[in-house]
């Protein structure tokens, strides 16, 4: 990497001066996550390419409403995210969480307190995975993905308050694990 | 930055979609703040096979052409909030007389027309029936004749049905023009405030109909001459209500029927609107 190489946030302000390369350079580092992020909470292929395409054209627009502080690739997910929520109401698309099972045998585990060991989580992971599928789903889409529980209860395809009370049953065990695992 | 990574194989099956849930949650939750592995992640997108993954490439160059496009007018807008696909709402919108310009012009020149109709009854009476039919005449002459701008030329070579485009055009013109004339209109006594509408759209028709021969703007002005002609000596004979009779009234709702039904089979037959070959 050089010097020359602009942090995000000084693409961001370049974008409200209508610079395109400045466009395709976000593009070209964020395209790839969000598209991958965005396909494992939908699975037809159209639709998250229309909510990237979607997203991205709200950034160009909106780069000037961005908060110099915050942190580019949470703002573009946010703004993902929502774009997708808003797209499954006006399209009922068959949305999957998708759910392999967790493979002991692999190195999961170590890559995941590796990460885990930063600043991301701690204990949360292993906790998390004690919880049921449908739980760690509500979960995942409100505390993780940020949205709110109407939001969630779109995405998911499930009532409001179907989505408050797994969130609520959720935070209780997620509480009660994480109690135990500092015990021991 | 973070200290720690995800490790290859990992980020690996994320971007594959086969990671288990839990592994898939941190790997994102890391990805969404570390600077290396976004860009490992656009490595592996690149060279992970066509299936599994979006092309990127056609999502980029659909984003450019979007944003590249100039922003939609309010008139596209409102158009398209009214349930006109986005295509149509834009050639509807590129239409002269919707600009705000013209659409001034011809409120100033109501305001004239209103101001004699409401001081001296008999002039401003004929001054009004002879005015308010032509204004939907013109604005619709205006939003597709060639005269009016290059634009119609460029939309016929696109293939786009004419006729409809015409139809369309018309709709938006009438809606846009006509309500003005009506609240002038509404100052008048008697039938005339509402009368007038008939020989409006019997003639804006007849432009319509005129336009698989002759240029729409051409149309109205010989439609504005007979006009003329008519209401002058009607008032000249005994007064200018005359052609608001009942025998008239059925010849405006005769053009209205021709009027469109002679544009749409005309540009099939002939291949031509205002002389432009479709």
């Amino acid at each position: 990497m050089t010097a020359q190489v602009r942090d995000d946030g000084q693409l961001l302000s370049a974008l409200s001066d209508g610079d395109m390369a400045a466009m395709q350079t976000l593009y070209e580092r964020h395209a790839p996550w969000l598209s991958v992020r965005l396909t494992r909470r939908c699975n037809d292929r159209e639709v998250v390419a229309d909510v990237l395409q979607d997203t991205f054209v709200a950034v160009w627009r909106s780069a000037a409403r961005f908060r110099g502080d915050g942190d580019v690739a949470a703002w573009l997910w946010g703004i993902a995210i929502r774009r997708l929520v808003s797209r499954l109401r006006s399209r009922r698309a068959v949305v999957v969480l998708s759910d392999v099972p967790e493979d002991p045998s692999r190195s999961t585990l170590a890559a995941e307190e590796q990460v885990l060991l930063g600043i991301e989580y701690g204990d949360l992971g292993r906790a998390m995975s004690r919880l049921s599928p449908e739980m760690r789903a509500v979960l995942q889409a409100t505390v993780l993905d940020g949205l709110t529980t109407k939001e969630a209860a779109r995405l998911l395809g499930i009532p409001q308050n179907t989505v408050k009370t797994r969130l609520h049953r959720a935070k209780a065990q997620l509480r009660i694990s994480l109690a135990e695992e500092g015990r021991t | 930055m973070t200290p720690y990574h995800v490790v290859p194989e990992d980020l690996h099956d994320w971007v594959r979609g086969v990671s288990g849930s839990i592994a898939s949650v941190s790997v994102e939750q890391h990805v969404a703040s570390c600077r290396d592995c976004q860009a490992d992640v656009a490595t592996l997108v690149a060279s992970t096979r066509a299936e599994a993954v979006l092309d990127l490439t056609d999502v980029w160059s659909r984003v450019r052409d979007e944003i590249e496009l100039a922003p939609a007018s309010p008139v596209e807008r409102l158009l398209s909030r009214l349930g006109l696909p986005p295509s149509d709402a834009a050639l509807v919108a590129a239409a002269p007389s919707l600009r705000v310009p013209w659409l001034t012009a011809l409120c100033s020149a109501l305001l004239f027309v209103a101001a004699a109709a409401v001081s001296q009854s008999r002039v401003g009476t004929s001054l009004f029936l002879l005015v308010a039919p032509l204004v939907p005449t013109f604005a619709v002459a205006m939003a597709y004749g060639p005269e009016a701008s290059g634009s119609l030329e460029q939309e016929s070579a696109v293939p786009y049905p004419l006729a409809r485009l015409v139809l369309l055009r018309t709709a938006a013109v009438l809606l846009a023009s006509v309500p003005v004339v009506a609240v002038v209109g509404l100052l008048l006594p008697g039938r005339l405030s509402w009368l007038w509408l008939l020989p409006a759209i019997g003639f804006t028709a007849t432009v319509l109909g005129l336009s698989v021969w002759i240029p729409p703007v051409r149309a109205a002005v010989w439609i504005t001459l007979v006009w003329v002609v008519a209401v002058s000596s009607a008032s000249r004979m005994s007064t200018a209500m005359t052609v608001l009779d009942g025998r008239y009234l059925v010849l405006y709702c005769l053009l209205l029927i021709a009027g469109p039904t002679t544009l749409v089979l005309g540009s099939r037959h002939f291949g031509t609107i205002g002389r432009i070959p479709l």
